[in-house]
């Protein structure tokens, strides 16, 4: 449902529109971060530097002047490790340019989006890696997989076997945990003849 | 070796509970070693359960509240365990017992998925394309250890 | 997937003709020119270098000067091209007094001597067992100039490296690391500057298996030199399973014991393969180095008793 909900209040299509054609299957891999990111005693923010092409006259970043007025000094302030830059371009699109530490960079356009898109993509950029868009072959990333051992056809076999003579009568024999059909049939059989002799 | 941990106060389980007594005792010690084992746990988010060991990352997909940096607790920890052992739940350990902390290392978005709908009747709302991508968070876990003896042993304080 | 044209529109060649031709021209002409030049990110519009030192400082949480900042992204090759720029604009050559700021050579051996100290104290206490020799083959491996290079590139300092080419060389990088680690150590106490080698130096470590690092020619050889030292007697060599011994998928599995004591097992192909990989079993058992090792506690190593001054 709340899927559903996410298709039909959807950001501007522009912004989440994917640069690679549809015709062709998404490039997909599996999780990897840079440099082990977070193990250590610190966590470092991906994003470098921040640009925000805005023009001052047209309708269509009148978002984006909005944000600027608003918002821009609390974010950077809040955000010391990310470098902004605001480029003012005369008659032309909004665009937002995140560059990387790994020196990937992601382009959003931000034609006719509200103060409150932009944020959204501002601090979407924020909490990224900077990688192209992927689709994740699996949900998760371990370098040891497994920490009792690997199943084989070997593990937990008594070793035993290797010393026995074959064909082996301990092995042979079965024990029963309770009395078999056959059994209880043999008894039966056993009572009526002593039955008839007495 | 496969234990549960029995909870003293069991009236049924005293006996048990002493023949089992050296298995805890064994197991107690080997978490007190210095240079310990690998851990590995299972732990519960979001509806799903994951089997987690220090330095692997998982992935959540859908939203979530903590941003980049944060460092999260998993007070949800269904088992415990190394190469030489395996505590169970049931079904949680105790928060006391147990810490698997983990870190949010990155929220991303998915490919652009899209739906395309079409219906050759109608005029002008005969065809609607979706575009979204849902969100993703990827978490890093950073810590699993054991703090105390297993609850219920003589070794334990509760 | 979506059918973007109608069927029956035309396109390509036939439909407007001279937008093809013209865009067929740009295409050639584009070629023709051949790929654009690498550039300094510092010649874009959008650059300012002092925010980018501050806002560095503030990524590693490192309290510290932004001038010593400054000298250790600046490399000997960048003071060398003013130099040069000087004696052709007709300035004395040696006039050093003018300019405010040295090149990170020094800084630089000071940061790697604090990571080469640290990291073999670091590899010494978490693997008490692993031998000198092993312990000089990892630290090879992650003081070598590709890693740290590696390590420079993903930590940003590219484009903050000020040299005489636009894509720094990976010595550079390397000096970069190293003189910030130097100055870090200059502007805060050792025990930072050690935490900055942990953290981001000894973590390339995860993920990968350091006795793969370390290459052992002949591990049965090494296995019972070990053995000696300890007193033990040489060790011995059991088939323990064998199956499909005729067929292409043939498996054996083969024991290490030393007086009738178990010391490792693994499966091979031939005997002679799993005999090797059973001493390297052995082997990795014998120095704690194995799978179900713990790993490295990186924030964690002072706390478990590795102390700043040893």
């Amino acid at each position: 449902m709340s899927q559903f909900l996410r298709r039909i209040i959807s950001l501007p299509i522009q912004s989440i529109r994917s640069f690679h054609s549809f015709d062709d299957v998404t490039p997909a891999k599996y999780i990897s971060t840079h440099l082990k990111n977070g193990l250590g005693s610190r966590y470092v923010c991906q994003l470098q530097r921040l640009t925000i092409q805005v023009c001052k006259e047209f309708r269509t970043s009148y978002g984006t002047r909005e944000w600027i007025a608003n918002d821009l000094m609390n974010f950077a302030r809040q955000h010391p490790y990310v470098v902004v830059y605001v480029q003012p371009r005369r008659h032309r699109a909004p665009n937002l340019i995140g560059e990387y530490l790994s020196g990937d960079r992601q382009w959003i356009p931000l034609s006719n989006c509200d103060r409150q898109q932009i944020n959204w993509w501002v601090h979407s950029l924020l909490t990224q890696q900077g990688d192209p868009q992927w689709r994740l072959l699996k949900q998760m990333h371990t370098d040891s997989p497994s920490i009792q051992g690997i199943w084989t056809p070997f593990t937990n076999k008594p070793n035993d076997l290797i010393t026995r003579t074959y064909p082996d009568k301990d092995l042979i024999e079965m024990e029963y945990p309770q009395m078999t059909a056959t059994q209880q049939i043999q008894e039966l059989f056993e009572q009526q003849k002593t039955n008839k002799t007495t | 070796m496969f234990i549960r941990t029995i909870p003293k106060f069991v009236p049924d389980n005293i006996h048990h509970d002493k023949e089992v007594q050296p298995l805890y005792n064994k197991v107690n010690n080997l978490v007190k070693d210095k240079y310990q084992n690998r851990l590995f746990a299972v732990i519960q988010i979001g509806n799903e359960q994951r089997k987690v060991t220090t330095e692997d990352i998982i992935c959540k997909g859908d939203e979530f509240h903590p941003t980049i940096g944060d460092r999260i607790r998993f007070e949800k920890v269904l088992l415990v365990g190394s190469s030489d052992f395996t505590i169970i739940g049931r079904p949680i350990l105790d928060r006391n017992f147990v810490r698997v902390e983990g870190i949010v290392i990155e929220k991303t978005l998915s490919q652009t998925q899209m739906d395309y709908w079409y219906a050759p009747r109608k005029k002008k709302v005969g065809q609607r394309h979706f575009l979204w991508r849902d969100p993703l968070t990827m978490i890093r876990i950073t810590n699993i250890e054991i703090l105390e003896p297993i609850p219920g042993t003589n070794q334990s304080n509760s | 997937m979506v059918r973007l044209l109608r069927y029956g529109t035309i396109f390509g060649p036939l439909k407007d003709r001279w937008r093809y031709l013209y865009k067929n021209d740009l295409y050639k002409r584009r070629i023709e020119a051949g790929p654009e030049p690498e550039r300094f990110r510092s010649s874009l519009i959008n650059w300012n270098y002092d925010a980018e030192l501050y806002a560095c400082t503030h990524r590693f949480g490192e309290k510290m000067n932004i001038e010593s900042l400054r000298n250790a992204m600046t490399d000997a090759s960048f003071l060398n091209q003013i130099t040069k720029q000087r004696t052709e604009a007709g300035l004395a050559a040696t006039d050093q007094t003018t300019l405010s700021f040295t090149h990170n050579e020094e800084l630089a051996k000071r940061g790697e001597e604090i990571a080469e100290n640290f990291l073999r104290r670091a590899l010494q206490f978490w693997y008490p067992k692993f031998p000198k020799e092993g312990i000089d083959a990892v630290m090879e491996f992650l003081i070598s100039e590709s890693t740290i290079a590696d390590i420079s590139l993903k930590l940003g300092f590219k484009t903050l490296i000020r040299c005489d080419g636009p894509s720094p060389r990976p010595k550079m990088l390397k000096n970069a690391l190293f003189a910030f680690i130097g100055a870090v150590d200059e502007n805060n106490d050792r025990s930072r500057a050690e935490l900055f080698v942990s953290d981001f130096i000894l973590t390339h470590l995860v993920g990968k298996d350091i006795n793969e690092i370390w290459h052992i020619k002949n591990p049965m050889g090494l296995l019972t030199k070990v053995l000696e030292e300890n007193g033990r007697q040489a060790p011995e060599s059991r088939l323990i399973w064998a199956t499909g011994v005729s067929s292409v998928l043939s498996t054996y599995i083969v024991g290490v014991y030393s007086n009738k004591e178990f010391l490792g097992k693994s499966a091979g192909a031939t005997i002679s393969i799993a005999e090797e990989m059973a001493a390297r079993d052995a082997l990795r058992r014998l120095f704690e180095t194995d799978e179900k090792r713990a790993s490295i506690p990186f924030d964690k190593l002072y706390k478990h008793g590795l102390l700043i001054d040893k």
